[in-house]
């Protein structure tokens, strides 16, 4: 029997965890969210010396506070789960800042050891740091380390079987002075509390009194479960501190503790653990760099070209490996059209099954080069400059300045896709605002509705062509927007957070960690997401291929409108057929309802469904061509309903593989369901309003 | 809007905006939002207007009443970068406004 070792990895943003976990578990490593949240859960295994360790990469936090998901998963999980060891790691170059966390894990008496990482950038600017100074003033192991290229992996190991086999949980005490204010009544509340025993089994008593006074809302929710009358005296206490601090002081009692750590960490630091050379007025490289980046002329200049240049490798660079992925299909389903005998099977097999997989593949392409070119922005750190310069912008509509990435991934600038455009929204730590961001992305002109778009404007409109696109374009943000915003003042009704984002030194990526980001996401996207994708395109085959008509009926018409029968017949045509009694108020007739409907499993098949629906031969090359003729000369037909109808198509339900992305981030079908019923909604009010509108002004012809 | 509203405001105290440059300062105990002072130079914060939670998070950001910042980026009621505890932080600015600062000597 093998043991096995729980070791969480904990640490601030940015300080190299990732690299750190990629780095002890290679790619062995199992990615799942947190039950009904969207924080990332990733867990890997590692064997040593027989042992076998299980590394649980927590989320990045700066502290261990109620007040993020984040932190509550870090600390719910070191609590809850009581790993053997927690790795904190640190960047050790700015060691004042990393050991806040650090002081805050050992207050909760768990079993840590302490990684200074980037041990090769502190000796470049000449800081010495003093290890076994250090080790001693904490009472933990230290290991320095430089995770990028694997150095002190050996002796970190060594030091977590050490650390778990040594140290029984929690039986040293840490604590730091909170200042006269603070100390005395601290005391006294930690000595009630451990008299009554009270949440002891899970918390010391001192730490526990300390979020009594911080007004930790998980805490206060679980002490008055456990004692209500104890409870309801500690926050009588913790009230009279925080009123003396608000009177003396002008301040929360959060404020004075964070004073005091950051105190405890200077002094520590100070006496004679880091020395840095007397010389440091040189500015470092990431302060030049963001002179240029943040600056207010040259900063949005700079990030126009950097967005572009994503949205242009993800798109023309995807565009050749698509296209061999729908050739391989295309071959597929021919070779299975010959292999197999005419009938039900076969068109079950090749149209049903061969299709659905072909459509899952083809994203593939699109979702791994997405993945890698925000993977590289999230590494050197330059997205965060992103979200720092659009956030004004952004937070008029309640959004955030990380929904840039989805919104232009998603099509902003024409031609993109919602479905890696959703998954772009993970880069967004507010859920309210990444729900809003996620429900609004469809509405940007994905790259299936651009020949939609551009059949219509090229059967109906002569001239202006590219400006009619541009206006479309233009539309899209302005609906996606206000979307936004009236979101967020109805159902996603709630503050918008702060904006407060470290800006992360630059750095350049580890081929090693973009590799494993991006494989990671889009393996999760084939496995998950892929599977339902699949079965939901059998379904609306079936749905648009039955019932089929009687054989005698059939023989009754000519074969040319063989396939328009059978597509009137099936249930598909016969909603589209009911639906008609309430779209014909937007100008909307069965065969555009039906050519909608097919548009649902991918807004590409609406051409191909208009074309059966308008009695083309449905793999013809130049159905386009001659669809466009046939609807030209359609009375039904007017530029009007051309306009009416491309607006429908740019709001209108998003395509199941995007309803399939949207129920995998966002945890629960119900969001998937309230898309595709809000899009719905207000693509036919709008179109209801043009059409009407447009009658009204005599635009009909 | 804001600035409009912000205008009038200052005309009924009596059109000191005319002449006085900062006019978006706070008159009583000389200190200002860190929304408008000037970048390249260290302030010390002194007050966080703002709820328990905004200055809970700030707090744990490293921003609290008596630490000294670094303004890197900023003025003119633009969102601010400030550093502090040598890391950098950006601000959007409805937060920088409510972090009160003065300068810091020397």
């Amino acid at each position: 029997m093998t043991k096995e070792l729980v070791v969480a990895l904990a640490g601030n943003p940015n300080c190299g965890k990732s690299t750190l976990f990629n780095e002890l578990t290679g790619g062995r490593q199992h990615v799942s969210n947190y039950p009904g949240i969207t924080v990332e859960r990733k867990e890997g295994f590692l064997t040593f010396d027989g042992l076998r360790l299980k590394i649980v990469d927590l989320p990045g936090t700066y502290s261990l506070t109620a007040y993020s998901i984040e932190e509550l998963v870090a600390r719910d999980f070191i609590v809850d789960e009581k790993p053997h060891v927690v790795v904190n790691i640190v960047d050790a170059t700015s060691l004042d800042r990393h050991l806040y966390l650090t002081i805050q894990l050992l207050e909760l008496g768990v079993p840590v050891v302490l990684v200074l990482n980037m041990m090769d950038m502190v000796e470049q600017r000449g800081i010495t740091i003093d290890r076994e100074r250090l080790e001693k003033r904490l009472g933990i192991p230290i290991v320095p380390m430089v995770a990028r290229i694997g150095k002190g992996k050996e002796e970190l190991i060594r030091a977590i079987v050490e650390t778990a086999h040594r140290h029984p949980r929690s039986n040293q005490k840490f604590t730091i002075s909170y200042g006269p204010d603070i100390d005395h009544h601290l005391h006294e509340m930690e000595r009630i509390i451990a008299e009554q025993g009270f949440l002891v089994e899970k918390y010391p008593p001192r730490w526990v009194a300390l979020k009594y006074l911080e007004e930790d809302r998980q805490i206060i929710e679980k002490g008055d479960l456990a004692d209500r009358e104890l409870s309801e005296r500690l926050k009588a206490m913790a009230g009279k501190i925080a009123d003396h601090i608000a009177k003396t002081l002008d301040t929360y009692p959060e404020a004075v503790i964070a004073d005091y750590r950051y105190g405890f960490i200077t002094a520590l630091l100070k006496d004679g653990v880091v020395q840095r050379p007397s010389v440091t007025s040189k500015r470092e490289l990431t302060d030049i760099l963001d002179r240029f980046l943040t600056n207010r002329l040259l900063g949005p200049i700079i990030m126009v070209f950097v967005l572009y240049l994503v949205y242009t490798i993800t798109f023309k660079y995807s565009e050749l490996p698509v296209e061999w992925v729908n050739r391989f299909f295309g071959l597929l389903a021919s070779y299975g059209a010959r292999a197999l005998p005419e009938g039900p099977l076969r068109s079950l097999i090749v149209d049903g099954i061969i299709g659905g997989v072909g459509n899952v593949f083809s994203f593939v392409p699109l979702i791994v080069l997405m993945f890698l070119c925000i993977a590289i922005l999230e590494d050197t750190g330059y997205l965060a400059r992103v979200a720092y310069m659009l956030d004004r912008v952004f937070r008029i509509f309640g959004l955030h300045g990380n929904s840039v990435m989805a919104l232009i991934i998603g099509g902003g600038i024409a031609g993109g896709c919602a479905v890696p455009g959703v998954m772009a929204t993970r880069t967004l730590r507010s859920s309210k605002e990444r729900l809003a961001t996620i429900l609004v992305t469809p509405f940007m002109n994905c790259g299936a509705k651009l020949p939609v778009y551009a059949m219509i404007i090229a059967t109906f409109f002569e001239a202006g062509r590219a400006q009619i696109m541009l206006i479309l374009t233009i539309l899209s943000w302005m609906i996606a927007l206000s979307a936004a915003w009236i979101l967020r003042s109805t159902v996603l009704r709630g503050p918008s957070t702060p904006f407060l984002l470290e800006l992360p030194v630059y750095r350049l990526p580890t081929l090693k960690g973009l590799l494993i980001h991006t494989w990671e996401r889009t393996w999760q996207y084939m496995k998950k997401a892929g599977t339902l994708i699949v079965a939901i395109t059998v379904l609306l085959w079936a749905l648009m291929s039955y019932p089929k008509p009687p054989e005698e009926v059939l023989n009754s018409i000519p074969p040319e409108s063989h396939s328009q029968f059978e597509l009137e017949y099936s249930i598909a045509g016969r909603l589209g057929k009911s639906l008609s009694y309430i779209t014909k108020f937007c100008g909307f007739d069965w065969k555009i309802n039906v050519a909608l409907f097919g548009g649902f499993a991918a807004k590409e098949v609406i051409l191909s469904t208009l074309g059966t629906a308008y009695a083309l031969g449905t793999e013809d090359e130049e159905s386009t061509k001659s669809l466009s003729e046939r609807i030209r000369n359609d009375p039904h037909w007017t530029p009007l309903m051309a306009w009416v109808f491309m607006v429908f198509v740019m709001i209108y339900a998003p395509c199941m593989a995007t309803l399939v992305v949207i129920a995998k981030e966002t945890g629960s079908l119900r969001w998937s369901i309230f898309s595709l019923v809000f899009n719905t909604a207000i693509a036919f009010m709008l179109a209801v309003g043009m059409y009407q509108g447009g009658l009204a002004l005599g635009l009909s012809r | 809007m804001r600035g409009f509203r912000e205008l009038f405001k200052s005309w009924k105290d009596g059109c000191p905006w005319l002449t006085n440059p900062n006019r978006f300062d706070l008159p009583k105990e000389g200190l200002k939002p860190l929304s408008v002072a000037d970048p390249g130079k260290k302030f010390k914060v002194c007050r966080i207007l703002g709820g328990r939670s905004a200055c809970a998070r700030l707090a744990h950001m490293g921003i609290y009443p008596g630490v000294e910042v670094e303004l890197l980026c900023g003025g003119c009621n633009a969102p601010c970068i400030v550093k502090v505890h040598n890391v950098t932080i950006s601000l959007g600015h409805g937060i920088s406004q409510k972090i009160l600062v003065e300068e810091a000597g020397g």
